[in-house]
C-alpha cells in the first residue's frame, strides 16, 4: 500500500497583497521555485495559515499566467481573518489543486456567456481571462459577461471592469442591487440583464456562480431563453476540508463536490437533491 | 487432517504467547459492555460479549488524530510519524472485520489515505462467532455469522471449545505457535444462527428504493424524535467522516493539525463561512446518513456501508432504529 501523506501542505510565498473591498482581499502567491499550479479555471485549493487552520479557496488567475497565481479572499471566516492580516513576504500553506473546473477545451467555437453575482466572480474570473487573453480569444464565439454586486462599492477588479467594458470584443453588462451615490448604472437582481440577451440557442453555453440563492432563479431564465441544462455549467460552494473525497463535508447525496465539481454541467446535478 | 479445537480455558494461554510477539487488541468488560483494549492480562479477554461500545475503527481512524505537524518559526508543516506496531485483534466478530474492510475501500480508493493505510499494516485478525442479541442485524446486510472474509483465524464456538481454523499463511503460523494448547475437534459445521433483528428483505436492490424514497413521510417522522446528537455517527463502524482543526501548543513553536470524528447529524456540518448550511432540516440530516450507509456509498462489490452491528440502535439516545427506517422503506 504506497500512499503518501496527502494533507501537508506545500508552504508558498506572498508576492503581493492588496485589499480589494472592505472584506476582500487580493493575493498573488507563488509556489516554491515559481512552479505553475497546474490548475483548471474554477478549480481551488486549500489554504493554511499558520497557526490558525485551513480554508477552501478558489483560484481566480487563469492557467495562462506563470510564475504565480491569484486568490481573491472574503475574510469571514477565523482562517480568512487571519489571511487579511498577512502581508506581502509572509507565507501560507498550499494543497491542491483539487476537483474539476471548466474544460475550456469543450468551449471553443461557442459563444459564452457569464453570470456572475458578487464574489462568484472570483473563481469566474480564471475562466474568463483564459478566454479573452489575446492569444486565445479567437478560439471562442461572443464574450458576454454579466456581472451583478450588492453595491458598486463591493465591485471587484475594478481595473479589470472597466477593461472588459472598453474592449470591443467583450460585451460587459453590470448591475447593483442597490443604487448609492455615483452608480447611473442598472438597478436591479442579476437576473434582470438575461431577458435582453440576444442568444444564438444552438452555440451558446453559460457559466454561472454566485451566492447559493442565485443559481436557481439564473438557471430558470436561462431556461426560459430557451438554453439546454447541458449548455449550463455550474460552479457550487461548499464546504470543502479535506479535498480528497474523504471527510464528507462537501457531499450532495453521494457527489463529493471537492472531487467532482466545484464546477458541474447543470444536467449532471439537475435531478441531485439539494444541489441547487 | 483432522480440525483443531481450543479449549476456552486455554485462550488466555493462547493470548499470552501472541503478547510475546505482538500487541494484543481484544475485547474486555467494562462495567456492563465491552469495550476493544490492548490487552495487559490475558485473563481479561471475554469471547463471549455482544458488542463493544466503539467498534475498531478508533485504532484506524482514531477520535482524535494528528495528521500534519508544524514548526511556526521555521514555517514547516511536517508529516507525522504513524506507528504500524504489529498487531493482533483477538476475538473480532465478523461484521466488525466488515466495517474495516468498508473502511479500507474508502480510505484506499480514489485519493489514497496514507495515514490511515499505515495503521492497515502488520495486523492479523482472530475472528470469533457470536450469538445475535436483539440489535444485531448483520445476516440482512450480507455478513452471516459464518462469512470468515479477512481473518486470519477464525474461532467457532462449541461445548465450551473453540474450533480453530487458520485461513491464511500468517494464520496457519500462529495455530502451529498454539500446538501446546490445542486438541482434536469433534465439531464439524458452522451453528445454526437466527437473527432477531432483521430487514424485511435483502440489501439486493436497496439502493433503487432508496432514490425513490427522498420524500417518503418516514424521514420527518424519525426526525422529530432526534436529538441530533450524533451517537449513531460515533459509534458506527463505517462512519468515517471528519473534522479538521489547528492547535498550537502553548508556549512554544509547535503546531499541529488534527482530524477528529464528526457528525453529519449536527447542523453545522455543512455550513460554510458565509453562514449557509445546505443540509438545514435535521430530517435532510437523517435521510443522508441512512441513505449513506445503503445507497450514497457502496464498495467495489456493492456492498452497502451498513454491517448490521446494530450500535446506533443500541446506543440511540432518542430509540431510533435504523432498521426500522429501513422496513418502513422496504
Amino acid at each position: 500500500m504506497e500512499a503518501k501523506n496527502i494533507y501537508v501542505p506545500e508552504v508558498a510565498d506572498i508576492i503581493r497583497i492588496e485589499r480589494m473591498t472592505e472584506l476582500e482581499t487580493f493575493y498573488d502567491i507563488k509556489l516554491p521555485g515559481g512552479r505553475d499550479l497546474g490548475h483548471e479555471p474554477g478549480q481551488f485549493v486549500e489554504v493554511s495559515v499558520f497557526g490558525i487552520g485551513e480554508a477552501p479557496i478558489s483560484v481566480s488567475s487563469s492557467h495562462l499566467k506563470k510564475g504565480s497565481f491569484e486568490m481573491v479572499v472574503r475574510s469571514v471566516g477565523n482562517v480568512t481573518q487571519a489571511m487579511q492580516k498577512l502581508k506581502a513576504g509572509d507565507k501560507l500553506g498550499i494543497r491542491g489543486p483539487f476537483g474539476h473546473g471548466f474544460k475550456t477545451k469543450d468551449f471553443e467555437g461557442k459563444d459564452i456567456v457569464i453570470i456572475a453575482g458578487g464574489i462568484g466572480l472570483v473563481p469566474l474570473r480564471s475562466l474568463i481571462n483564459t478566454i479573452i487573453d489575446p492569444a486565445e480569444r479567437k478560439k471562442y464565439g461572443r464574450v458576454i459577461i454579466l456581472y451583478g454586486s450588492k453595491t458598486k462599492e463591493e465591485f471587484l477588479f475594478r481595473n479589470e471592469l472597466e477593461t472588459w467594458e472598453s474592449r470591443n470584443d467583450i460585451e460587459y453588462h453590470v448591475t447593483v442591487d442597490r443604487k448609492t451615490s455615483g452608480w447611473n448604472g442598472n438597478v436591479g437582481v442579476i437576473t434582470t440583464l438575461i431577458p435582453d440577451l440576444k442568444l444564438d440557442l444552438h452555440n451558446t453555453i453559460a457559466a454561472v456562480c454566485g451566492p447559493p440563492i442565485m443559481y436557481k432563479f439564473v438557471i430558470l431564465s436561462l431556461r426560459s431563453k430557451g438554453l439546454k441544462d447541458n449548455q449550463l455549467y455550474v460552479s457550487l460552494e461548499r464546504k470543502m476540508k479535506c479535498g480528497v473525497g474523504k471527510c464528507g463535508h462537501c457531499q450532495i447525496n453521494n457527489i463529493y463536490v471537492c472531487q467532482e465539481g466545484p464546477v458541474f454541467n447543470y444536467a449532471y446535478i439537475e435531478d441531485l437533491k439539494e444541489a441547487i | 487432517m483432522s480440525s483443531k479445537a481450543i479449549a476456552r480455558e486455554k485462550i488466555p494461554d493462547a493470548v499470552s504467547l501472541l503478547k510475546a510477539k505482538y500487541r494484543v487488541i481484544a475485547p474486555v468488560p467494562k462495567g456492563k459492555t465491552f469495550v476493544f483494549k490492548k490487552i495487559g492480562n490475558p485473563q481479561e479477554v471475554v469471547l463471549d460479549y455482544n458488542t463493544t461500545i466503539l467498534p475498531l475503527k478508533k485504532f484506524f481512524l482514531p477520535p482524535d488524530e494528528v495528521i500534519v505537524k508544524y514548526n511556526l518559526k521555521k514555517r514547516e508543516y511536517q508529516e507525522p510519524e504513524i506507528e504500524s506496531e504489529p498487531t493482533v485483534f483477538f476475538g473480532i466478530h465478523n461484521y466488525e472485520l466488515q466495517g474495516i474492510l468498508r473502511l479500507d475501500y474508502a480510505f484506499g480508493t480514489g485519493v489514497k489515505d496514507a495515514t490511515y493505510l499505515k495503521k492497515r499494516e502488520n495486523n492479523i485478525f482472530i475472528g470469533v462467532t457470536y450469538t445475535p442479541d436483539d440489535y444485531h442485524f448483520a445476516e440482512s446486510v450480507g455478513i452471516p455469522t459464518d462469512l470468515k472474509e479477512g481473518f486470519d483465524i477464525f474461532l467457532t464456538k462449541y461445548n465450551g471449545h473453540y474450533r480453530v481454523e487458520a485461513l491464511t499463511d500468517k494464520g496457519k503460523n500462529i495455530v502451529s505457535q498454539w500446538s501446546e494448547f490445542l486438541e482434536d475437534c469433534s465439531y464439524d459445521g458452522d451453528p445454526v444462527v437466527h437473527f432477531k433483528n432483521k430487514l424485511k428483505q435483502s440489501v439486493a436492490g436497496i439502493r433503487e428504493i432508496f432514490h425513490g424514497a427522498y420524500n417518503h413521510p418516514v424521514w420527518k417522522e424519525t426526525s422529530k424524535k432526534c436529538y441530533s446528537c450524533g451517537t449513531c455517527n460515533l459509534v458506527c463502524p463505517t462512519c468515517y467522516c471528519f473534522d479538521v482543526s489547528d492547535e498550537v501548543v502553548l508556549g512554544t513553536d509547535q503546531g499541529a493539525r488534527s482530524r477528529r470524528w464528526d457528525s453529519c447529524q449536527i447542523l453545522g456540518f455543512t455550513e460554510v463561512a458565509g453562514g449557509e448550511a445546505f443540509r438545514e432540516k435535521r430530517y435532510d440530516r437523517v435521510r443522508h446518513r441512512m441513505s449513506r450507509k445503503f445507497a450514497y456509498i457502496m464498495d467495489d462489490r456493492d456492498r452497502p456501508f451498513c454491517v448490521g452491528c446494530g450500535r446506533c440502535i443500541r446506543q440511540c439516545t432518542a430509540d431510533i432504529s435504523i432498521t426500522d427506517v429501513m422496513n418502513a422503506l422496504l
